[in-house]
């Protein structure tokens, strides 16, 4: 159980700053969504997190300062799942999720039978049971990110960092990945911190969801606070509809805008004959 | 290029820790095989036309407690141990280390073009020699030939200089500016080089001679010359084996894996860059290693560099040991400069290697 505390971070990219003094928290155990549209700095604060961007401000995991930590220390406290991770196309499934176990491994030595018994268990739990072998260039689109999920959790790290985790998977994959961090953030007090765009499935899972636009933190709160018509359409500029599920759950539902029927838009075919 | 899955992952665990074992050991035999064959081929081949028992029973009675007598004369054996053999040492030397240093750049630049030459080895080794053989002393006031030591420090200078701006660019943050430091340096000490060249036309044959690349050696003192560093390079780089897999994700997952990419770049590099700047101080610059000897071990044995940095070392010396044979014998008692045969020959060979593989698979 570990909490995560961000303050005053300002992430520049070419001393160009694309957040501006975020505070944010997650509790202990907690599962914390951001949301926003393109370009609003969700990614570079969870990249911020996972000490892979330059920022100001402080970050601490359990009130240790990120930044003190050598590399090997902090994959130990923070796993990140990247939203477009490097994937060697010849390397197997097996060998990839075994990388999450490099901060268990002597920097000179090779992987035990405990880590490999630990990166075979993360692929039976992700529905990759009999791909050890496979090479990832012949994985789909969801396999691959259950690879990435796979060898994130490999790390054990109490702080979980999702970058776009469900974006290449079918409905019935998204439900399976993100029940599987439920039960994890159950069993092993998983603190997670997750950027998503699919806002009904983060409205679902996460414990509260914080909205940034243009590198600040509009609202933040539980589903039913923040996914509101008036909000996302201000922040989104989407015009949608807010509708409670029979489980009180929150569906953000598009809509449409309305159609002009025009009769000068039908196209008679019964009249044009066949060429 | 689609593997079966297999039934169950116990199974699966077993077979690829078996396969895996088995897989290394076969290729590692193989190439040291090549090696030993590669090494025999050398040292019973040459213009001299020693007979192929003596040298045979010659080696053999070096044993210790073994006693032949090869039936060699004296000035056979001392051709045969004093410029045969050391010349074929130190090939396997050279080759081990240039196939190894390529490897090793391959790895940390995740770039198949990369070799100790991008960061400016080739440009300072050039440079160095060139100075030497143009503004040094001749060789009879100095006890140690200047050569080499001009070239070495040339080498390792050009790589200090590559550092250097690359950190002023980019605090030398990432691999990208490094190559791109690397590419600039080269470029400026070639100009230096070629403008002292137009300066001293005389030496112009002299110093393309040597960049072309050369084994020739009197006894053995190139080869204790390069000894240490190959062996504290090759140390340090199969060391690093297992880091340089996990970099192949690309440097910022690593870090989050837990690699502290930077000090693994700037301790593999360095190690690549001394021992190859070592071999090319004595040897002039042979190209092609490098570059093909890695990807031949790839395309045979896989990416990962548990299996791409041994081989490569073996194989590279294999290479190199038995193409020095044919630049020895084809136009003997004239030889071909090294440099060429390498190209010559193994453009070709790696042609082949890369139909074969595509059928293959």
């Amino acid at each position: 159980m570990s909490a995560v505390s961000l303050t005053g971070i300002t992430v520049r990219y070419d001393s160009r700053p694309v957040t501006h003094v975020v505070d944010l928290s997650v509790p202990s155990g907690g599962w914390v969504c951001l949301i926003g549209p393109n370009g609003a700095g969700k990614s570079s604060l969870l990249k911020a997190v996972a000490g892979l961007v330059v920022h100001d401000g402080v970050i601490t995991v359990d009130g240790a300062d990120l930044h003190t930590l050598k590399p090997r220390a902090r994959a130990r406290h923070v796993a990140f799942v990247p939203q477009q991770p490097i994937m060697p196309e010849d390397l197997a499934v097996l060998d990839y999720v075994l990388l999450g176990r490099t901060a268990f491994v002597p920097t000179f030595g090779v992987e035990s039978a405990v880590d490999r018994e630990r990166a075979a268990w993360q692929l039976e739990r992700l529905d990759l049971r009999g791909f050890e072998l496979r090479p990832l260039g012949t994985l789909s689109g969801g396999e691959r990110q259950r690879a990435v999920l796979a060898r994130a959790l490999a790390q054990e790290a109490p702080v979980l960092l999702l970058d776009e985790p469900t974006s290449a998977l079918d409905i019935g994959h998204q439900q399976q990945v993100l029940e599987l961090v439920l039960e994890l953030r159950a069993e092993r007090g998983l603190t997670v911190l997750s950027a998503m765009h699919d806002l009904t499935l983060a409205g679902q899972y996460a414990d509260s969801l914080v909205l940034v636009r243009n590198g600040q933190v509009m609202a933040a709160g539980p589903a039913e606070a923040v996914l509101t018509e008036g909000l996302i359409g201000a922040h989104y500029g989407a015009d949608v509809q807010v509708v409670r599920g029979d489980d009180g759950s929150i569906a953000v539902v598009p809509r449409r805008a309305r159609q002009t029927t025009s009769s000068s838009r039908v196209i008679r075919i019964s009249d044009t004959d066949e060429p | 290029m689609a593997v079966g899955a297999l039934p169950s992952a116990a199974t699966a665990r077993g077979t690829r820790r078996a396969r895996a074992a088995h897989g290394s050991t076969r290729w590692t035999i193989a190439a040291a095989g090549a090696l030993v064959g590669a090494v025999v081929l050398g040292v019973l081949v040459g213009p001299a036309g020693l007979p192929v028992r003596g040298v045979l029973l010659d080696i053999v009675g070096r044993v210790p407690f073994v006693h032949v007598h090869s039936g060699l004369t004296t000035s056979e054996q001392s051709l045969l141990w004093q410029i045969r053999v050391p010349r074929v040492v130190l090939g396997a030397l050279v080759g081990w280390m240039l196939a190894a240093g390529g490897a090793a750049y391959q790895g940390v630049f995740r770039n198949p073009l990369a070799d100790p030459y991008l960061l400016g080895v080739a440009a300072g080794a050039g440079l160095g020699a060139t100075i030497a053989i143009v503004y040094g002393p001749t060789t009879s006031g100095w006890t140690v030939d200047p050569l080499p030591l001009f070239a070495f420090v040339g080498a390792i200078g050009a790589v200090a200089l590559t550092y250097a701006v690359g950190r002023t660019a980019d605090r030398g943050r990432t691999a990208v500016t490094l190559v791109l430091a690397g590419v600039a340096v080269a470029a400026f000490l070639t100009a230096v080089q070629t403008y002292v060249q137009e300066r001293h036309t005389d030496v112009l044959r002299e110093v393309y001679s040597w960049i072309l690349g050369q084994l020739t050696t009197s006894g053995w003192h190139g080869v204790v010359l390069v000894l240490p560093y190959v062996a504290v390079s090759s140390v340090v780089l199969l060391a690093h084996r297992r880091l340089l897999d996990v970099l192949r994700v690309g440097e910022d997952e690593a870090a989050t894996l837990g690699v502290s990419t930077r000090r693994v770049r700037v301790t593999v590099v360095a190690a690549a860059t001394l021992g190859t700047a070592a071999v090319v101080s004595v040897s002039g610059l042979i190209g092609f290693v490098g570059i093909i000897v890695p990807h031949t071990v790839r395309l045979v044995a896989g990416a990962s560099y548990r299996r791409v940095l041994p081989l490569s070392m073996l194989l590279g010396a294999a290479f190199l040991v038995a193409v020095d044979v044919i630049a020895r014998s084809l136009s003997s008692p004239a030889e071909i400069p090294i440099g060429v045969v390498t190209a010559f020959f193994g453009a070709p060979f790696f042609v082949l290697v890369l139909r074969t593989r595509r059928t293959v698979s």
